[in-house]
């Protein structure tokens, strides 16, 4: 077995195996402990750049692929491996997981926090690199336990709300995935013969359509996984989990949920949702499309009309995510690629803005926007990585925001221009609320006794936010090489989602 | 000469069990002021050589006995070492009890290892009569087993609630089983069978009658909704691990007797009375989850967790039929003893936490978690297979139990499950919102705090406890891991039954 094919292995299990270090150390290093955490995240990004390095991108097949049988008479097995479209979302889960651990500030049961963060990250990489639809389902669920303990434990006054909120919602979406890959595993056996939970078995189902009943096994197991990820990005209507779970949510923890968590969703859609039931995906587009462009411009709104800062990242979260999946649903290579860049870059600048919230909290001990105003005299530093990362959020040109933006309503306007149109409201309600908001926290006169003292960015705080602008601006002048490598992969799915297939790349001698 | 020893070898588990329980009476009686360790050690002892006679016998060829009164095969083979198992599990959690004397050694070993005997025949039974003889050996010591702690209130209140309506139970079954007699004019499980394949339209309606009188008898035991009444209070007053034991145990036995005389004898009929089934399960599923939601008591809130699991079960049951049998039987089986594992590991817990029983509050258990990291995780990890998070045993039993569901095409039930499954979770999460998520009181008090001014950590942990907790740990994970292994024995002891 070579170091590529258990590459992947490697990074879905290391963390774990850090985690299992960090609870049998000796007494004498627990003060190392968040040190430790560090330096276990910092290998995995390091292992997880040689992915970068080892990915072919002139092919759209599945790379590094290891299979290894598991439950041989349900056919499941150990079925792991990457293309374009898990890459890049995989190396954003190695990069932000060493950020929030260097930037934690929580001191209480630091030892459980980090584990949470470790366990956090084997589970997120395993959803992105299953191929096996019940490997999937047990990563996605995995997801969900450090989430509980993390909101649960660290959280703020209504946490156990807000925490048994989002477990439960999360886990009614994901059992009805599980009724469905059951079903699907019995339609393989029907059809072939055999028992198999392999995705690329299952692409070549044929999955029973008819579109004049509603109740055919196409569509409802279409709705099944669809709810699923339509729960998980969240879309209008069922996003009233997120606000509370971000409020309540450490810091950590909501920069991890935006970040990488709500991307599950629409990765989703990508690997599994679109390609397996296109017929019912056509049928029901309508209602998704409205779906997508309501989070857009519902969500917006909400935004506007928040008076604490963190739920306003919050539903500004819900707002861009509708856009992503709008440009998913476009299904043409613009629209996907923008929603891939996208998700990259919301991961990265919401992911800072959760960030800046709780540096703010740190100090202020409040979210309130109207107990803020005027930092920018007393924390010029902080105005400025704040202005930044707001502005990237907006899609300003320059910035990362506008290229996945941009793209996005190309592929929709490609599509239907009305579509570009709704969609575009993004922009124009984005700046509104965000240049508003910027506009009562940092400028104007100080209003606050408090707010007076408080203290610039310590040289840890710009430390962990700085790899976050590089790349924010990175991102914004220079995207070329991340599309290089997604874009065979996107073009594949883009010309045949309906009859969609994956081969398993062999590596040329 | 020859016949006596084939029969005695056919019969050692049983019989093993039956002496050692009678050799620990008489111990203990001759020398009541002897070491209690003795009577412990011997009954588990009796336990293990009980387990390796099984052993000896599964390799050989099933076979009646008796004219057909019992039936030693696979499918017997698997639930007596099922029930020696929960039996030892039980025996090791009640031993901290036994030591401080608040159960008394003779007497709780010679009943645990009779009740063990009654379950693991009435998985042997393949006649009425022994069916009933054996319900009986097992009930009656699980009444006293029941009320114990003879000193404590809710004991003995329990005890006679789950007697009066035991015995009344038993009524129906004994009268159900003279109705089915007086249709067929056997009591063999065989013959009843035989005369189904014949025809099945010139029964009388007392036949059904007698079905019908029978299920109520044994839906009592397995706990089924709408009678599934005791359950609360009897597990809330027996002894913590004897709470374990009935609920891992009688219910498993009684399925298995379910199995054969209802899955297997009267399978021709299956398609008549599947409604009756189809409305136990969802009965027995949303009204045992829904009642757990309101509870504050541990003990009553694992007590509809166990009503509601084996509402999850019965799914599997309703999925049975000629063309998915061996799936169906064997996801039955393997949730058995997953949950037996996880239900026995919660119980042991709450039994450490709580030695005297008075109080068992969930919102007692505020801050244990941290307190004790490694009891903290171990729950954490029951809990989590109780809502069927993978990868735990309980999220693969539910993974074979909604597949065969869903094999025999029964996609509503399964939704039902699904939607039930889905809110549990609120209550399994409650207990770990209490365990990590609320701070603990300024000033202890209550059951937590006993066991803290006792002692000063899980260093103080028995030692026969942590052998309980491992082992159901273990058992939990790595069923949920590599469930191969275990399937294949299963799917090898539900074969004998075709």
């Amino acid at each position: 077995m070579s170091f590529e094919n258990s590459l992947l292995t490697l990074l879905i299990f290391f963390p774990i195996i850090g985690t299992f270090l960090l609870w049998i150390l000796p007494k004498s290093l627990e003060s190392k402990i968040q040190s430790l955490a560090l330096i276990f995240s910092l290998i995995e990004f390091v292992l997880s750049l040689f992915l970068l390095r080892t990915f072919d991108s002139s092919s759209h097949l599945l790379q590094l692929v290891q299979k290894v049988s598991w439950i041989p008479s349900l056919g499941i097995s150990y079925f792991v491996g990457i293309d374009g479209i898990s890459l890049w979302l995989i190396l954003l889960t190695t990069f932000l997981t060493p950020i929030v651990i260097f930037s934690s500030t929580i001191q209480q049961h630091i030892k459980g926090y980090m584990s949470c963060f470790l366990i956090l990250e084997t589970a997120m990489i395993g959803t992105f690199v299953s191929l096996d639809l019940f490997l999937f389902y047990i990563f996605w669920e995995l997801m969900l336990v450090p989430m509980y303990f993390m909101i649960g434990i660290w959280g703020g006054q209504n946490r156990i709300y807000a925490t048994l909120k989002f477990f439960i919602y999360t886990l009614a979406g994901g059992v009805c995935m599980l009724l469905a890959i059951l079903f699907l595993v019995y339609l393989h056996y029907d059809q072939f013969g055999t028992f198999s939970t392999s995705l690329l078995d299952m692409y070549s189902l044929s999955i029973p359509f008819d579109s004049l009943k509603i109740l055919n096994p196409q569509s409802l197991l279409f709705l099944a996984f669809a709810l699923a990820f339509l729960i998980k990005i969240p879309s209008v209507p069922f996003h009233t989990w997120l606000p509370d779970a971000h409020v309540e949510a450490p810091t950590g923890g909501s920069v991890i949920l935006a970040g990488v968590l709500l991307k599950m969703g629409a990765y989703g859609f990508l690997r599994f949702a679109i390609p397996l039931f296109p017929k019912a995906l056509h049928f029901f587009m309508p209602t998704l499309i409205t779906l997508a462009l309501a989070g857009v411009i519902y969500g917006a709104f909400l935004a506007l009309a928040q008076k604490d800062l963190k739920k306003l990242v919050a539903y500004s979260s819900i707002s861009h995510m509708g856009l992503i999946l709008l440009g998913l649903l476009v299904l043409n290579s613009h629209g996907l690629s923008g929603s891939i860049f996208q998700m990259l870059s919301h991961g990265l600048s919401t992911g800072a803005l959760f960030l800046m919230v709780g540096m703010i909290y740190d100090r202020r001990h409040t979210k309130e926007i109207a107990l803020l105003g005027g930092l920018t005299k007393v924390m010029p530093v902080f105005s400025s990585f704040f202005l930044i990362i707001t502005l990237a959020s907006i899609a300003l040109p320059t910035t990362n925001g506008f290229v996945g933006e941009f793209l996005i309503l190309i592929g929709a306007f490609e599509k239907n221009p009305l579509y570009a149109v709704l969609g575009g409201t993004t922009v124009v309600l984005g700046a509104y609320y965000m240049l508003w908001m910027i506009q009562r926290v940092l400028f104007g006169p100080i209003q606050h006794e408090e707010n007076k003292t408080l203290s610039d960015l310590s040289w840890k705080e710009i430390g962990a936010l700085l790899p976050i602008v590089v790349f924010i601006f990175w991102m914004g002048l220079y995207p070329k090489p991340f599309f290089q490598k997604m874009e065979k992969s996107i073009d594949h799915l883009a010309a045949n989602y309906e009859h969609y297939d994956l081969g398993i790349y062999e590596r040329k001698p | 000469m020859k016949e006596l020893f084939a029969y005695t070898f056919n019969l050692s588990p049983l019989l093993i069990l039956v002496i050692t329980a009678l050799f620990v009476l008489v111990l203990d009686a001759l020398f009541p002021k002897g070491d209690k360790k003795l009577v412990f050690t011997l009954s588990l002892l009796g336990l293990l050589i009980s387990a390796i006679a099984s052993f000896q016998l599964w390799q050989l060829d099933s076979l009646s006995l008796f004219n057909e009164a019992i039936r030693v095969d696979r499918f017997s083979l698997f639930f007596t070492v099922l029930s020696l198992a929960i039996s030892f599990l039980t025996f090791l959690s009640a031993f901290p009890a036994i030591k401080n004397h608040t159960l008394p050694a003779g007497e709780f070993s010679f009943f645990l290892l009779s009740c063990c005997t009654g379950m693991s025949l009435m998985a042997w039974a393949t006649d009425l009569i022994t069916l009933f003889l054996s319900l009986e050996i097992m009930s009656v010591a699980a009444y006293i087993l029941t009320g114990i702690e003879r000193d404590r209130l809710t004991s003995s209140e329990g005890a006679l609630k789950y007697f009066l309506l035991g015995a009344f139970s038993t009524g129906f079954l004994l009268y159900g089983i003279a109705l089915i007699y007086s249709c067929i004019g056997s009591t063999q499980f065989s013959v009843i069978l035989n005369s189904l394949r014949i025809s099945t339209h010139t029964l009388s309606p007392l036949f059904y009658t007698g079905i019908g009188l029978f299920t109520v008898g044994l839906a009592f035991k397995m706990a089924v909704v709408p009678f599934h009444m005791w359950v609360p209070d009897v597990y809330e007053g027996a002894p913590t691990s004897i709470t374990a034991f009935m609920a891992t145990g009688i219910k498993a036995v009684s399925l298995a007797a379910f199995i054969r005389f209802f899955l297997v004898t009267l399978l021709p009929l299956k398609a008549d009375w599947n409604i009756v089934l189809l409305c136990f399960s969802v009965l027995t599923m949303t009204v045992g989850n829904l009642a757990a939601l309101v509870q504050t008591n541990i003990k009553r809130m694992l007590a509809y967790s166990s009503i509601a699991h084996a509402g999850y079960i019965l799914i599997a049951v309703c999925a049975t039929s000629s063309q998915s049998f061996e799936f169906a039987i064997g996801s039955i089986l393997f949730y058995l003893i997953a949950y037996g594992l996880m239900t026995l590991g919660a119980f042991a817990i709450v039994t450490y936490a709580s030695p005297s029983q008075e109080k068992n509050l969930i919102s007692d258990y505020a801050g244990f978690g941290f307190r004790f990291p490694l009891l903290g995780l171990a729950m954490i990890l029951f809990m989590l297979s109780f809502i069927g998070v993978p990868p735990t045993a309980g999220f693969m039993g539910k993974f074979y139990l909604f597949g065969s569901a869903i094999k025999s095409h029964l996609f509503w039930l399964a939704t039902i499950g699904i939607i039930n499954s889905v809110i549990s979770s609120y209550y399994y999460l409650r207990v770990l919102v209490a365990f990590y998520m609320t701070p603990s009181h300024p000033e202890p008090q209550e059951a937590v705090a006993e066991v803290i001014l006792r002692s000063e950590g899980p260093k103080n942990l028995p030692f026969s406890l942590a052998i309980v907790l491992v082992i159901t740990a273990l058992g939990v994970l790595l069923l949920g891991l590599f469930p191969t292994q275990v399937f294949n024995i299963i799917l090898k002891s539900v074969t004998p039954l075709l």
